[in-house]
């Protein structure tokens, strides 16, 4: 597990911030253990992690949705976000803006969008999420379009 | 910025977990574990007392010499039990 800690770690912070970040780390790890019975290694391993963690996410976030709505209005506000460790640096400061802009997402959007940054192909994202290739990549580009568009707009705002 | 740019940062090395922070997750979700392990143990040994206790005293009545010669009357072991 250890080996695959940055794709818990992106999908916690993309599905939650500050204190409760820590919960869904547990959540995820507890959902990776209880599902490692169930590997039989026809994947490969860093899939079926993929794959857990995403359907974890998602059904937390379903389960949730009511109450965390008022909590995501919140979220969405970039400059309030406390979720990264203080560390220096100009990326640090872009991570610190990217997170809350893909905390705005839609569920599903977030999972397709934390997939295609963390470099996972067009064929396993449709396989995960039950879609096509095709359908997968317009929606692609259109969150690709629509995060860049939002980063672009925070840069124009901070200037 | 660029999408490129944003993938670019995406997998820099601020992006990685920290070691320190990993090693709390590590070392909670362990203790985690034992706990549900605990409560388990816990559960089954309550459960497996609440079905063997029962039982056995259902069977120590049928060995008893007189055991089989008496049907059970359920009134009569309740008394008996708090007498």
């Amino acid at each position: 597990m250890s080996a695959h800690a940055a794709v818990l770690h992106h999908v916690a912070l993309g599905f939650a911030e500050g204190a409760d970040r820590y919960d869904r780390m547990q959540e995820l790890m507890l959902a990776v253990w209880q599902a490692l019975p169930a590997f039989r290694g026809g994947a490969q391993p860093v899939t079926f992690l993929y794959r857990v963690a995403h359907n974890t996410a998602l059904t937390w976030k379903r389960s949730q949705k009511n109450y965390r709505r008022r909590v995501e209005r919140y979220e969405s506000q970039p400059f309030l976000d406390t979720s990264l460790p203080e560390v220096g640096g100009r990326e640090k400061e872009t991570l610190e803006r990217i997170y809350p802009q893909i905390r705005t997402l839609p569920p599903v959007d977030r999972s397709l969008i934390l997939l295609h940054l963390d470099g996972v192909s067009y064929a396993e994202t449709a396989h995960m999420h039950g879609q096509s290739e095709t359908n997968v990549g317009a929606q692609l580009s259109r969150l690709k379009q629509k995060l860049t568009d939002s980063m672009k707009r925070i840069s124009h705002e901070l200037r | 910025m660029s999408f490129d740019d944003i993938q670019k940062t995406w997998q820099s090395s601020q992006n990685q977990p920290d070691l320190s922070e990993m090693e709390n997750h590590r070392a909670t979700f362990l203790a985690k574990l034992v706990d549900r392990r605990r409560h388990f143990i816990v559960f089954a040994v309550v459960t497996f007392l609440a079905l063997a206790l029962p039982t056995g005293a259902m069977a120590l009545h049928l060995m008893r010499p007189d055991g089989a010669s008496t049907s059970i009357e359920l009134s009569r072991e309740w008394e008996r039990c708090f007498r």
